[in-house]
């Protein structure tokens, strides 16, 4: 067993360290592959119907997607600097730090409630193209790991209160591994329904 | 002996230029240098480059060598399948 | 809780383990009998294409009605579950009883719909929009009360993964989750008659369909893994603290 409140930062890290442990890594990869599925149906039906999907995408407030893109990598970096506080002990700056995380998720959802507000009122539904079908699913089923990545933030950053009992940096490198796929699946959805389908 | 290490601040600077420079891509600052489906397939390429970097640097799976290898395989896999069918 | 297990105890939980594949093989030779694999009729299906299925012969409630046989040996998984679960949890079984009850619920969840599409091949002769009505029932019975099987594999998931006495591995923890994943999103069915998102559709039905068979086989051949392990007075999975 690997004592990880003696290691720092990323370094004297053995060649075949796993943080958190195998079966989380896998199961992470797991639901990407449900999200990959769901980017391989979007993109065949957006290859047979391009002209309809580019003017729908058009609709899509952009600049609100930048700015979430930018709020989520913001977050994942501030986990990141948690884990590091949490494995040398300092409960009270990886408080912060996680403290700051969900201010990102906070910011990140009610955007995203914004955005489907301006989708709303402009008459696009889960049901009036191929397009904003596909939007409401992936952006919803993203949301939902975003509440769940939340769930679980919130309870590290309870655990590291004074007087409570912190979990192991393992857990805390599985949350922090749950975040951080939350980020890299929304890097991509950014791309291929913001961006991709926007040019 | 707390001294958090430089990579990741880097590596989250870095992103966040990608970022920038996808959306110039797609949004129309290389309109005319290349067409929608090329533009497209280049800002998701790009996205899957700054998503190896999130696997890399902040799930910290540098030197997790089997780990690391299917989150590889996956991000390849996912990434030509996606291009091939922007592409098509 | 007692270590040890008798010859009849033992035998009657490994018959439970095995529940778990069987009900994969004798619900899929059910659904295959009647017609409903490798093709179910689908949210976009004609009045016409509805009766036509129900109406081409007896093998069709038949097959329905072995495939509900099949799903009624899920009831015997859910009890070998609950009794491995409770070697974990030995004080307050909360969550342990969690799986039981949201587990039994799943188990009627499943078994409605089939009578209910049995039900419809059973009169196929009435006025056609009854059989659609039926079979629509059928269908969304069928793939959207996804809450109480979401439910079981959180409640599963968690006294693994938080849970260090469990005999249950950490893998079967994390597949559970995920397998809880691949069922949230079904609800969306309601929503559509065509395309990935209907209930017939790749990322409803066949996505569910195969998670589903995955936990069957999953759970039952764990659980076969420890009973024996135990059987033999070891630790199902040494190394595990």
């Amino acid at each position: 067993m690997v004592d990880h409140l003696g290691r720092h930062g990323s370094i004297a890290r053995s060649a075949e360290h796993v943080p958190a442990e195998r079966g989380m890594w896998l199961f992470l990869l797991a639901d990407m592959t449900v999200f990959a599925l769901f980017f391989g149906a979007y993109l065949w039906e957006f290859g047979s119907a391009r002209h309809e999907f580019t003017a729908d995408a058009a609709a899509l407030p952009v600049p609100v997607g930048f700015v979430n893109t930018l709020v989520l990598l913001t977050s994942s970096f501030l986990v990141v600097r948690a884990v590091e506080a949490h494995r040398s002990g300092a409960f009270g700056r990886a408080r912060r730090f996680l403290g700051g995380t969900l201010a990102g998720a906070g910011t990140f959802a009610g955007l995203k409630l914004v955005e489907y507000a301006l989708e709303i009122a402009a008459g696009h539904g889960l049901t009036t193209s191929p397009f904003f079908m596909y939007y409401f699913v992936i952006t919803g089923v993203h949301l939902m790991h975003v509440a769940i990545g939340t769930t679980l933030l919130v309870a590290w950053r309870r655990a590291l209160a004074p007087g409570k009992a912190p979990y192991g940096p393992r857990w805390a490198e599985g949350v922090a591994g749950y975040w951080h796929m939350v980020d890299l699946l929304w890097l991509i959805i950014f791309s291929l329904l913001y961006i991709g389908s926007y040019a | 002996m707390t001294k958090p290490s430089s990579r990741p601040r880097n590596v989250y600077i870095g992103l966040v230029v990608v970022t920038v420079i996808s959306l110039a891509v797609a949004g129309g600052a290389a309109h005319g240098l290349l067409t929608a489906r090329v533009a497209a397939t280049t800002a998701t390429v790009l996205a899957f480059a700054k998503a190896r970097f999130v696997v890399l640097d902040f799930m910290e799976l540098r030197h997790a060598a089997r780990v690391r290898s299917y989150f590889d395989a996956w991000l390849a896999v996912v990434c030509l399948g996606c291009a091939v069918l922007l592409l098509r | 809780m007692t270590r040890e297990l008798t010859g009849t105890s033992r035998r009657a939980l490994l018959a439970c383990a095995w529940c778990g594949p069987l009900t994969v093989v004798v619900a899929f030779t059910g659904w295959l009998i009647a017609g409903v694999l490798p093709v179910p009729l689908g949210a976009s299906s004609t009045t016409g294409e509805v009766v036509d299925f129900y109406s081409s012969g007896t093998h069709v409630p038949m097959g329905i009605a072995l495939a509900s046989i099949g799903i009624s040996l899920v009831i015997p998984v859910i009890a070998a579950i609950t009794y491995v679960m409770r070697l974990g949890e030995p004080g307050a079984p909360v969550l342990t009883s969690i799986q039981a009850v949201s587990g039994t619920v799943t188990t009627v969840l499943l078994l409605v719909p089939m009578l209910l599409m049995a039900s419809a091949g059973f009169r196929p002769e009435r006025p056609a929009e009854l059989t659609v009505l039926l079979n629509d029932t059928a269908w969304l019975l069928f793939i959207t009360p996804v809450g109480p099987f979401v439910i079981q594999n959180v409640a599963i998931a968690t006294a693994i993964l938080s849970n260090s006495t469990t005999p249950l591995p950490r893998w079967l923890g994390f597949l559970n989750l995920w397998v809880g994943f691949t069922f949230t999103f079904d609800v969306i069915a309601y929503a559509f008659h065509d395309g990935p998102f209907a209930w017939h559709g790749l990322l409803i039905f066949w996505l569910a369909l195969t998670s589903y068979a995955i936990w069957l086989v999953a759970m039952g051949m764990t659980i076969r893994h420890v009973i024996v392990a135990r059987a033999a007075g070891r630790d199902p999975i040494p190394g595990v603290a």
